[in-house]
């Protein structure tokens, strides 16, 4: 993908000109103040080629590298195109921050920083708090029910006695996390919101003090001044901590404003335990009670009414609330039920069937693609999602490729509606995969394990194979972006056409290109195809009569062996503009640089990555190896000729260490270019691979009257 | 008298004059042991204050809560080198700067390696800031013991040029940029060759480099009568077909048209650089 294309790719991902209120950079990020920050994907900017990684926060920033000055005037055009001439250049710099490194187009869309109210910006407020809540406790929960899941099955195999004080002494480890789950809610909520973290656990705390439980529970129960305190049992509840701790804040916030400095100390939190205990044992504390009962019921009606079709549902459409976040959305109700009820029968079954479909899916792209860096990716997201981590199979295959995802919505659909027809449950809050698998044993229905164990078979066959009929390099966006950005390494793997066709080729006769496209039909080529590998492409260049009537034709030789590229594809602002003359590129897999064609070497850069030759004839030739190399200052270059010299066609001029330029950052991609081409017709004639020496370009002069003709 | 509203750490307070105007305010250990709502003690002599004009610098300044101190130590040594190499820099410096070097540490840690395409040039057309950055770059390991790859010097100097009083609103990324291709189709398309430490191309590059600081500041030049173009398109048409390119291409990239006065002139030192 080109800057320019991964500018507009990174336009729309955060939302469009409407939605930016301001576009700076520094010297590595784009730096975007936008209207909404939650119209911005995350993830759809991530996977923009040329994006190294996104920050979100006060501004939503995305990192770019070094091509930030260049990405940053092609987001600017976009953001001003509707055409005035002054776009990019002039004037709209000049409003930038003194002294600031960032310095920015001017204000557009919307009053500058504030935001207006809207409900999707209240509830993203909300998820974000959800979700900052609830995630760092994800670890512990996750171990914590493993462990259990991991001596049920112990107990289940009757390698312990769950009669014994080894197993019940053993039990009590994860058994603790759960009962103290409100005191780990109450942290991450008071790191949330700056709260002060001993104060708030040591309020939450009262829930599960003995002296406190023990209170509320004998017989009678227990009154404070006269109001009968209610008997909830806190023991594994969220809501409750939580509400507690917002409140809490707000009356820290208060009282620390308010009060005297010297004694604020003690002051503070005095207050926050003399007005918030209270509220909180009447009030928030059988408030969160509810709010978790209700949750958990919805989700327990929801799976009850549906039944297996819901789990089925949640299966298929997975992927896509996987790829906007949502999936966070899930985990508080699921902890909520399983804390509760000691299992869930709905999120995580659904994520099985997802998960392990994931995997099955890229497994049968890794077999079927014919391109090595997606073959590489697809294996290891296949076996991350194995083990339950599905995000690289999701961005690194599966939602770029149709037919993929298809795979997957089927395998997750098949499985889930086995797994809600079998009704299988999980045991633990935990991403199911195999290393997880224990959390689907039950000590009361070895069955419940056993279908777990057939969902999961079901899933990755059904997957794998849909995947593996349907799979279509020529169909895939992945193979299409990695052949457009990606070195050498994949040019090996062709018989796949990339999405480069020749521009124009309009002269007939001219040498069959070495490969016919195998899928794709590539238009323009009228002669005939020679499929034959060894077809020596020498052939009829010097011929080609049907060229303008008797003007001399030269061809040029492709100085690299490797894969034609068209020039405007280059992604150099330069050479695809053609400012430095029509003619193509080359993806080298060797470095080895041949005279184009014969004749005098007319520059060779001191620092050797760029030769230019005059023809016998006239006709200027450059031959650019790789782009922005003169920063390398002749580093991976051997020269093997001085300017003056005079050379054959074919001869060796440069050598360069394509590895070492990968190494240090730099794209290898060569363009070869005819300098005065404003005299010349200038067409392509190689598409796909080539080797060095074959004819890629052919070059007739223009009859003189037409030599202003444009190029 | 100034009041804290905001520790953000040891050496950096956020405060609030008499009238409600907000800074930042550096200085050495100046937050330590601090409280908000407390009156700043006595103003030392080495501190500094960052007047808070906008909400980009407030953002910077939420950013700033979140970055050890010992980088806004790093970023005021930088900054005192400058200033003892004659460059006068606006205050917003010790923001961007310091943001910038926690984050190429933080780029460093997480192997996100990012060539800088541009470094060359920044060597050529600011020598003084890019000797600066060298040394800040020795500084950062020094004290902090991270090893930065020597291209960062470019990306500091960056940041010095743009925080240049008196280069107000230039943003030195796209000027470079701008010169980088430029030199391109001038090295392409005439006999010009730019080397770094050749007087002639110093020359050059120097034009090139007031070129697009008029072009980025809107301020390019013209002129009443073609005279000079038309001159130099008699006498010079190779240097003049290579500007033509330039004119071309900074149509195509940046959708600006260039007067013949620049291309004119530009067409002069490329006539004089490839005679020499």
């Amino acid at each position: 993908m080109t800057t320019t294309e991964s500018a507009q790719a990174i336009f729309d991902n955060v939302g469009g000109a409407a939605n930016i209120s301001k576009l700076q950079h520094c010297s590595t990020r784009l730096r975007f103040a936008l209207v909404d920050d939650t119209l911005a994907d995350e993830a759809a900017l991530k996977a923009v080629p040329g994006v190294i990684g996104v920050v979100k926060g006060p501004q939503t920033q995305v990192i770019v590298g070094s091509k930030v000055a260049e990405m940053y005037t092609a987001v600017e055009k976009l953001r001003t195109s509707g055409g005035s001439g002054a776009a990019a250049g002039a004037a709209a710099d000049g409003s930038g921050a003194g002294g600031s490194a960032t310095t920015g187009g001017a204000a557009s869309g919307g009053p500058g920083g504030r935001k207006p109210f809207s409900w999707k910006r209240t509830g993203s407020v909300f998820m974000d708090f959800v979700v900052s809540v609830f995630t760092p406790i994800i670890p512990a929960i996750a171990g914590a029910g493993i462990f259990k899941s991991l001596l049920v099955l112990a107990s289940a195999l009757g390698w312990l006695d769950p009669t014994t004080d080894n197993f019940k002494l053993l039990s009590a480890i994860p058994d603790a996390v759960f009962g103290f789950l409100p005191l780990l809610v109450a942290y991450t909520t008071a790191k949330k919101l700056d709260v002060n973290r001993p104060v708030a656990l040591g309020l939450v705390g009262l829930l599960l003090f003995p002296a406190f439980t023990a209170l509320v529970a004998q017989e009678g129960g227990v009154a404070l001044f006269g109001l009968t305190v209610p008997n909830v049992n806190y023991n594994a509840q969220v809501f409750p901590a939580i509400i507690s701790v917002v409140v809490l804040w707000g009356v820290e916030r208060l009282f620390t404003k308010i009060t005297w400095a010297p004694i604020r100390t003690f002051f503070v939190p005095l207050m926050g335990f003399i007005i918030v205990a209270p509220l909180m044992i009447f009030v928030l504390g059988p408030l969160g009670y509810g709010l978790g009962t209700l949750l958990t019921g919805a989700m327990l009606g929801l799976y009850n009414t549906l039944g297996w079709v819901a789990v089925m549902l949640l299966a298929g459409v997975l992927p896509l609330i996987i790829s906007v976040g949502m999936h966070k959305a899930f985990i508080p109700p699921t902890l909520a039920t399983v804390a509760a009820s000691g299992k869930d029968s709905f999120y995580l079954v659904a994520s099985l069937a997802h998960n392990m479909s994931e995997a099955g899916s890229s497994f049968a792209v890794a077999l079927r693609t014919k391109n090595r860096t997606l073959r590489a990716t697809a294996i290891s997201a296949g076996v991350s999602a194995l083990f339950g981590i599905t995000e690289p199979a999701l961005y690194g295959v599966t939602l770029q490729n149709r037919r993929a995802l298809i795979s997957v919505v089927a395998g997750s659909m098949t499985a889930g509606a086995y797994l809600g027809l079998t009704q299988v449950s999980a045991f633990a809050v935990v991403s199911p995969g195999a290393a997880s698998i224990s959390m689907f044993i039950d000590g009361a229905n070895p069955w419940n394990f056993l279908n777990a164990l057939i969902g999961l078979v079901i899933a990755i066959a059904v997957s794998f194979t849909v995947s593996a009929i349907l799979w279509r390099d020529s169909d895939s966006g992945t193979v299409r972006a990695l052949e457009n950005a990606n070195g050498g390494r994949d040019a090996a793997a062709t018989g796949t056409s990339t999405a480069a066709v020749p521009a124009a080729s309009v002269v007939a006769g001219t040498a069959a290109p070495r490969h016919a496209a195998s899928d794709a039909a590539v238009s323009g080529t009228p002669s005939s195809a020679s499929v034959d590998a060894d077809a020596d492409a020498e052939a009829p260049a010097a011929d080609a009569s049907a060229a303008a009537a008797g003007t001399t034709m030269t061809a040029l030789l492709s100085p690299l062996t490797g894969e034609v590229v068209p020039l405007d594809s280059v992604d150099d602002a330069v050479f695809s503009a053609g400012i430095l003359g029509q003619g193509a590129a080359v993806r080298p897999t060797d470095g080895a640089v041949r005279a184009p064609l014969g004749g005098t070497v007319t520059a060779l850069m001191d620092s050797k990555h760029a030769v230019g030759i005059r023809g016998d004839n006239g006709v200027e030739v450059l031959v650019h190896v790789g782009l922005d190399t003169v920063q390398l200052e002749g580093a991976p270059f051997t020269a093997h000729v001085s300017i003056g010299d005079r050379v054959d066609a074919g001869q060796l001029l440069v050598t360069a260490d394509l590895d070492a330029i990968r190494a240090a950052g730099y794209d290898t991609i060569t363009p070869v270019v005819v300098v005065n081409s404003d005299d010349y017709t200038v067409t392509v004639d190689q598409t796909g691979a080539v080797q060095a020496g074959e004819p890629l370009v052919s070059v007739t002069a223009k009859e003189k009257e037409n030599a202003h003709g444009a190029a | 008298m100034q009041i804290i509203k905001k520790v953000l750490n040891s050496s950096v307070v956020l405060v609030e004059d008499e009238r409600g105007v907000e800074r930042v305010l550096l200085g050495k250990g100046i937050g330590f042991g601090q409280k908000a709502g407390t009156a700043l003690p006595s103003t030392a002599a080495d501190q500094v204050f960052v007047a808070l004009d906008d909400s980009d610098h407030r953002n910077l300044v939420e950013l700033l809560a979140q970055i050890p101190a010992e980088y806004v130590e790093l970023t005021r040594a930088i900054v005192a080198d400058a200033e003892g190499s004659g460059l006068e820099l606006d205050p917003h410096i010790y923001l961007t700067l310091t943001d910038h070097l926690h984050f190429a540490v933080d780029r460093q840690r997480r192997g996100l390696f990012v060539a800088n395409r541009l470094a060359w040039e920044m060597r050529t057309v600011y020598p003084t800031e890019h000797a600066i950055g060298v040394r800040a770059v020795d500084r950062l390991r020094e004290r902090l013991e991270v090893e930065l790859p020597a291209e960062e010097a470019a990306n500091v100097a960056f940041h010095l040029v743009n925080a240049e009083v008196g280069k107000v609103g230039i943003d030195s990324q796209r000027v470079v940029q701008l010169i980088a291709q430029v030199t391109q189709i001038v090295s392409h398309t005439s006999g010009v060759r730019v080397n770094r430490d050749d007087l002639h191309s110093s020359r050059f590059v120097a034009h090139l480099q007031y070129f697009a600081e008029r072009f980025f500041a809107g301020k390019l030049l013209t002129s009443e009568d073609d005279f000079l173009f038309r001159s130099l398109s008699e006498r010079y048409p190779a240097a003049v077909a290579s500007a033509e390119r330039v004119r071309t291409f900074v149509r195509h990239e940046y959708d600006a048209d260039l007067p013949n006065e620049e291309v004119a002139f530009l067409a002069l030192h490329i006539a004089r650089a490839s005679s020499e």
